[in-house]
């Protein structure tokens, strides 16, 4: 597995022109740095490695608050121009959401003064809070799970279970680009990717800057339910992956999706397969078998698969054992 | 015969120095118009494309016959987030543009405060900031028209007459 290509450069870009120039004079490249910390009146706190940093006020980095460097209101107004490229009403919805993916695929959350309108938040103000994280793709991280969706010419439809910051959107990440450029296995697929947070493609003005392979169309910032019917209807996928479905309208257009000869590959957050099945909404496909395989990301691991198990609970692969491959042949256990 | 001469010349300096003014004037109506239709494609762009504004000035930067190297300026520095706001960049790339000198001091300021208030707007406000704009850049407009026709006359009188006049002081 690697960390993908290099895209560091755009990060920079967007920092205000003193910060941009300390980092140029600390780092190489940001290719280990994590996260980009700016408060405005705070010390400005780097993510490398995995370690917690000052940014120094006379350049390097430093443990000591006392040796940090401040960043200032404007400071933050300035970076905040460049992120948004001077055009803040391009930006509303990403503010609305607290979050904008910049070219590279890296995501600048937001924080600050909410205008709060008619039960939803209409805008943000006073930008003072800003996390950069460095966008750092996973290549090659769900290559040995293919072998238990693969089937005949195409795959079982797969649901990826796990809690928040497991790594579920990694692995979804990568098996789409698996499957879009095709392996060893099999030609590779058309696979129509609705990414209505922009995490799977992080696109930027429509393009993905993540790697989705060299067959997938992604509709970016769509609903999860309207994307999929867009794109049933639109581009003819053969396979549909989706992001954390939940609600009563993504299920249903899962169904539709899966009547219409179409596999999904979806996420959903989850502990494990009883909570799965106790979701109002979600029980009702796992108990008509919608899915034939359900990836489950163990707890507190980032990236870990604890269990594969079939569309009747039988477990194909557990951690630390070695399923023998083909054990499972056109969904009948043989062993 | 070389007074006559010198007599015919200075009368024509006059005259198309008289000319050169009410040009000048026609010019400002015509930089005034596509400073017009920039801001009605700013608007259209922002409304239904929600385009950022330095992708906007890049567009504009070809569509525009006066004004096209103010846009592709406003283009370039955009991208270099090299400091500065957008309102100073917008300042810099007006001091550094020819056409501006065909404009008047009043003309000016409106397309300084254009630029202040460009891009810092949320997406209801700025469509709004703009019809304001275009609203009032109609009057102008249709203002500098109406005294355009009587200030080339005036334009082209006083320039032949002073040549008139120069060339009975000189004979």
């Amino acid at each position: 597995m690697d960390k993908g290509r290099d895209n560091t450069g755009q990060v920079l870009q967007v920092l205000p022109v003193a910060i941009r120039k300390r980092f140029t004079e600390v780092f190489k490249d940001l290719s280990d740095v994590q996260e980009i910390r700016l408060r405005a009146g705070r010390p400005l706190i780097i993510i490398y490695g995995k370690c917690e940093y000052f940014l120094g006020i006379n350049s390097g980095l430093t443990h000591s608050i006392e040796k940090a460097y401040y960043v200032s209101a404007s400071e933050l107004r300035e970076a905040m121009d460049y992120i948004s490229n001077y055009s803040r009403y391009a930006f509303e919805e990403e503010l609305r959401q607290g979050y904008i993916t910049i070219q590279g695929g890296h995501r600048i959350g937001v924080a600050g003064k909410i205008l709060w309108e008619n039960g939803r938040v209409k805008n943000m103000g006073n930008i003072s809070f800003m996390n950069i994280r460095v966008a750092h793709q996973a290549t090659g991280c769900s290559e040995k799970i293919m072998q238990y969706i693969r089937h005949g010419n195409g795959i079982y439809n797969t649901l990826l279970i796990s809690p928040p910051r497991c790594g579920k959107t990694t692995l979804l990440r990568d098996m789409i680009r698996i499957l879009s450029n095709g392996d060893g296995y099999n030609h590779g697929f058309t696979v129509g990717v609705v990414d209505e947070r922009s995490e799977l493609g992080a696109c930027y003005k429509g393009c993905p800057q993540n790697d989705l392979g060299c067959r997938s169309d992604v509709l970016d910032g769509c609903p999860k339910a309207e994307g999929m019917m867009m794109l049933v209807r639109s581009m003819a996928p053969e396979i549909i992956a989706v992001d954390e479905i939940g609600s009563n309208k993504d299920a249903s257009a899962v169904n539709y999706v899966m009547n219409c000869g179409i596999h999904v590959i979806a996420t959903v957050h989850g502990l494990d397969m009883g909570e799965i099945r106790n979701k109002p909404v979600l029980g009702s496909l796992v108990k008509e078998q919608a899915f034939k395989r359900y990836i489950l990301l163990e707890a507190g691991k980032i990236g870990k698969v604890s269990h594969i198990f079939d569309e009747r609970g039988v477990v194909l692969y557990r951690q630390g054992c070695i399923v023998p491959e083909r054990i499972v042949t056109d969904g009948v256990v043989s062993a | 015969m070389i007074k006559f001469i010198g007599v015919l010349l200075i009368v024509s300096g006059g005259m198309l120095l008289g000319h050169y003014f009410a040009e000048k004037n026609l010019i400002r109506i015509h930089i005034l118009e596509e400073f017009e239709q920039a801001l009605q494609y700013i608007y259209g762009e922002i409304e239904y494309a929600a385009l950022d504004i330095g992708e906007i000035f890049g567009s504009l930067a070809v569509r525009s016959r006066y004004c096209g190297g103010f846009w592709a300026y406003m283009y370039n520095r955009l991208l270099e987030n090299n400091g500065g706001d957008l309102y100073s960049i917008w300042l810099d790339g007006l001091d550094n543009s020819t056409w501006a000198m065909y404009l008047l001091y009043e003309d000016k300021l409106f397309i300084e405060e254009v630029g202040k208030n460009t891009g810092s707007l949320d997406r209801q406000s700025q469509l709004h900031t703009l019809e304001i704009f275009k609203n009032r850049l109609e009057g102008i407009i249709s203002a500098a028209r109406s005294e355009y026709k009587g200030k080339a006359k005036v334009c082209h009188a006083v320039g032949a007459a002073a040549g008139i006049f120069i060339s009975v002081l000189l004979v």
